[in-house]
C-alpha cells in the first residue's frame, strides 16, 4: 500500500510504498531519518513495533515522521503574538482555526474567510494539509507563523 | 524500434502529476486529472455544494514550456470540448471574476488570476502586487489547481 509521508523540512508529502504488514519502524529506518511517527491530527506516537496494520494505518494515510513530541507554535498578528503547541501530525487546517478564533485573534467570520497563515517571507500561503512539524525551524521544535490577508488583485 | 524521448516541459508535468502534493489532492477528493493529451490537460477541481450547481467545474490547461513558461487555461465544458459557456460558469465575487466571461482578452480560454499566463500578461502589476498568487517557474501546476479550489470552496462561492 502507499503511504503519505510527512518530515520536517518539506510542507509536501512524498508517496512511501509500505507492506501492511511491516513494523512501523520501517519508515524511520528505511528513510534513514529516524524519529518518531505520527498518524496525522493524533497527538500520540505510535508504538514502532506495531505493524501499519496493528496501527490503523491504510492505503494512502497520511503520517508524520519527525523528532519533536510537540511544536511550539508562535502566530504573529497586528503585532500581537499567539501561542500554542500543537501534535507535529497537527494540519494547518486546524492550527489555522485555532489563530483565527477566539483563544487567538479572534477574527469574524467575513475576516476569518480572507485570511491566511503563512511562513514569514514565504512566497505563498500554507495549504490545509501540510503538517505543522514539516515547518519548524531546523535545530528546534519550533514555527513562527504570519497571520495575513489574502493578497490583492484585480484592475 | 524508435525510441521516444520526452521533452523537459512534459516530463515536468508528468513528474508533478505523480507528486504527493498532487496524489493527496486526489485522495480528499479536491481535483482529479481528466485526460493529458500533451500540451493540453484537463482536470476537473471540486467545489463546495450548491444548489442546481455542479460538484465540480473541469479546467483545461495549456503547459507548452511548463514549469518555466507560465500555464494559461480556462474553464472547460469537457462534454462538448469547449469553453463553458457563460451561465454555466461558477458565481459569486472571486469565482466569477476568476472565470469571467466578458470581453476580456483570455475571458474564452484563461483565468483571470495571476497564477495564468494571460492574466500576467494584461496586468504586469500583479506579479509584484499578489506575489504569493503569481507563477514563478519553481512553481507547480498543483499550486494553480489549490488557489481554484480555494475559491470554489469559499463562502462566497454562489454555485452556476
Amino acid at each position: 500500500m502507499e503511504l503519505f509521508l510527512h518530515s520536517e523540512g518539506v510542507e509536501d508529502p512524498e508517496i512511501v510504498a509500505v507492506e501492511a504488514e511491516a513494523n512501523v519502524r520501517m519508515l524511520a529506518a528505511e528513510t534513514g531519518r529516524g524519529g518518531k511517527v505520527w498518524v496525522e491530527e493524533i497527538d500520540e506516537e505510535i508504538d514502532l513495533d506495531l505493524t501499519f496494520e496493528e496501527a490503523g494505518i491504510g492505503h494512502r494515510h497520511h503520517v508524520h515522521l519527525g523528532r519533536c513530541h510537540r511544536v511550539k507554535v508562535v502566530v504573529q498578528f497586528n503585532a500581537t503574538d499567539f501561542k500554542h503547541e500543537y501534535g507535529p501530525g497537527t494540519t494547518i487546517k486546524k492550527v489555522y482555526h485555532w489563530a483565527s478564533g477566539n483563544k487567538a485573534a479572534d477574527l469574524s467570520p467575513e475576516q476569518t474567510a480572507k485570511h491566511v497563515l503563512a511562513l514569514p517571507g514565504a512566497d505563498h500561503f500554507l495549504a490545509d494539509g501540510v503538517h505543522i512539524g514539516s515547518l519548524i525551524t531546523p535545530g528546534t521544535c519550533e514555527v513562527t507563523l504570519n497571520l495575513m490577508a489574502r493578497d490583492a488583485f484585480g484592475g | 524500434m524508435t525510441e521516444v524521448v520526452m521533452a523537459p516541459d512534459e516530463r515536468a508535468l508528468r513528474a508533478h502529476l505523480a507528486s504527493g502534493r498532487f496524489q493527496a489532492g486526489v485522495e480528499a477528493s479536491r481535483w482529479r486529472l481528466i485526460s493529458l493529451e500533451w500540451p493540453m490537460a484537463i482536470i476537473a477541481v471540486s467545489a463546495a455544494p450548491r444548489e442546481g450547481a455542479p460538484a465540480e467545474f473541469a479546467i483545461r490547461l495549456e503547459l507548452d514550456g511548463y514549469p518555466n513558461t507560465t500555464p494559461t487555461g480556462g474553464i472547460w465544458d469537457v462534454e462538448n470540448d469547449v469553453s463553458l459557456a457563460a451561465e454555466r460558469r461558477p458565481k459569486g465575487e472571486r469565482a466569477a471574476m476568476l472565470f469571467r466571461a466578458d470581453a476580456w482578452v483570455g475571458g474564452a480560454t484563461a483565468m483571470y488570476a495571476p497564477w495564468d499566463r494571460i492574466g500576467l500578461e494584461t496586468h504586469a502589476n500583479w506579479a509584484h502586487e499578489a506575489p504569493r498568487l503569481a507563477w514563478h517557474s519553481q512553481r507547480d501546476f498543483t499550486f494553480i489547481l489549490g488557489n481554484v479550489h480555494e475559491v470554489l470552496n469559499a463562502d462566497d462561492y454562489l454555485g452556476v
